[in-house]
């Protein structure tokens, strides 16, 4: 355990002190600063825009860097042959991969922070009172970042290609909010089409269960917070599986 | 090879519960929509919230502000003001079905700024069917049939109960206080006109002052 934490403060403050880091973290400040403006425009609902906009720019950059840091960070290990120096000591690949990953999901968690910090600035600003569904807000998006992160770390393992990594967990993503369109065409066609969009229900995550912006009640939150930690498992899982072929 | 498989397996039939359980939440109707890609995008990124909020803001273009004023619309014979009100709120509607702004403020500007009473109600009855224990709803359709049939001090009763909530949209406070201004009920219209000073849109801000000046100068103070 202690092994996974040292190797996971190691990646947090690697992750930190990357310049897409930080750029990640001022651009998503600014957007979010930005969001005013588009908030002006909404007159008599400016708060609820500025909630709105500011929460989907928390997620945008969220998963956007848990894709990138995800895809790239093993592979760039690889390539540095960083990675031959830490397996060389007594740890074991699932303890170097759970390290890691920690660490990204610190990262990530410290990106959600600073800009939370940001927007809750913007929404006091504009007499907003507190309310608890902010966080279960928050922590929707962050059980998206997580599925997304697990996805992300196999297929850059599995493909070791951080390009096709990050073009086949964009795609997840993007899919993985069709499902409620998916669901309908089931409903609505019949015979192959049924079959076939049926068939797609089983392979794309199921994200529209994490939004949780507009509130959720207890069961919702449970079942969505029982999925992703599946989904993240079975990713890392298949990670690990990978990571123990590998031959360095 | 095996363990792999079992995974895999395992994710596929996880995705596959889930997704038996959905939810109630509405598909959008983008039939009558002229620009729904950036809709549709951030409907895909699984941004819904957003999306409406975006369809709000071009309705709101869309209609301007010249509804503050309802006696600045009267359109020549035959000629329908603002065709789109309608098909554009259930269009954010779809997209999220809790955001009652929408309905109230396209409801009012139908009924009361625009003379289609019809639609109004439609949209109001499709609310209704969605949270049946919401009295807001009712109220605005009493208002509504109160208003065609003329009786004025029966339709601005109906709402007089949400007229202070700050979830009233101030197109329906500035033209409820201005039919208390034709019953001449000077104190009601002066208190929606100070409430209207605080609106968020500077067009209702200037119009109340405009109103509450009158107001003092030609009656209120007058005693009458």
């Amino acid at each position: 355990m202690k092994t996974i934490w040292i190797l996971a403060v190691d990646s947090f403050l690697e992750n930190i002190w990357n310049r897409v880091f930080i750029l990640v973290a001022i651009f998503g400040g600014l957007l979010i600063y930005a969001s005013l403006l588009f908030g002006v425009l909404a007159v008599e609902e400016e708060l609820r825009v500025l909630m709105d906009s500011g929460l989907a720019l928390i997620e945008m950059v969220t998963l956007i860097a848990g894709i990138y840091f995800s895809a790239t960070m093993f592979l760039k290990e690889i390539e540095t042959k960083t990675i031959y120096l830490v397996l060389s000591r007594p740890l074991s690949r699932l303890e170097y991969l759970l390290g890691r990953v920690l660490g990204l999901i610190l990262s990530l968690l410290l990106i959600m922070v600073l800009m939370s910090f940001i927007h809750l600035i913007l929404l006091f600003v504009h007499h907003w009172s507190w309310r608890s569904s902010y966080l279960l807000s928050l922590a929707g998006i962050f059980l998206k970042a997580l599925m997304l992160v697990a996805a992300a770390v196999f297929f850059s393992l599995f493909s070791t290609s951080s390009i096709a990594a990050i073009v086949f967990s964009g795609s997840l993503w993007v899919l993985g909010n069709f499902t409620q369109e998916i669901r309908f065409l089931t409903q609505k066609e019949s015979g192959l089409p049924a079959l076939l969009s049926r068939l797609l229900l089983f392979l794309f995550p199921h994200f529209e269960i994490l939004n949780w912006q507009g509130g959720a009640n207890d069961t919702r939150v449970l079942m969505g917070a029982s999925y992703a930690a599946v989904y993240f498992l079975i990713f890392i899982a298949l990670s690990w599986l990978v990571l123990r072929a590998k031959e360095f | 090879m095996r363990y792999f498989l079992t995974l895999f397996l395992s994710l596929f039939l996880i995705n596959g519960f889930f997704s038996s359980l959905g939810t109630t939440e509405s598909l959008p109707d983008f039939s009558s929509s002229k620009h729904p890609v950036e809709i549709l995008t951030l409907l895909n990124l699984g941004l819904r919230r957003l999306a409406a909020d975006i369809a709000m803001v071009r309705l709101l273009i869309y209609y301007g502000s010249s509804e503050a004023m309802a006696d600045d619309l009267n359109p020549p014979q035959g000629v329908t003001l603002y065709p789109g009100i309608l098909p554009r709120a259930q269009e954010i509607l779809s997209l999220d079905p809790s955001f009652s702004y929408v309905r109230f403020y396209a409801a009012g500007a139908l009924a009361f700024n625009l003379g289609r009473p019809d639609e109004a109600i439609e949209l109001l009855r499709e609310g209704l069917i969605l949270d049946p224990d919401n009295s807001k709803y009712k109220a605005y359709i009493a208002a509504i049939a109160f208003s065609q049939k003329g009786d004025e001090r029966q339709a601005v009763e109906a709402l007089s109960p949400y007229l202070n909530s700050p979830k009233t949209p101030s197109m329906i406070k500035n033209v409820a206080a201005f039919i208390y201004l034709r019953l001449k009920k000077w104190p009601q219209a002066a208190e929606l006109y100070q409430e209207l000073l605080r609106s968020k849109d500077a067009g209702y801000r200037k119009e109340a002052k405009k109103m509450l000046e009158k107001i003092k100068k030609y009656h209120y103070l007058k005693g009458n």
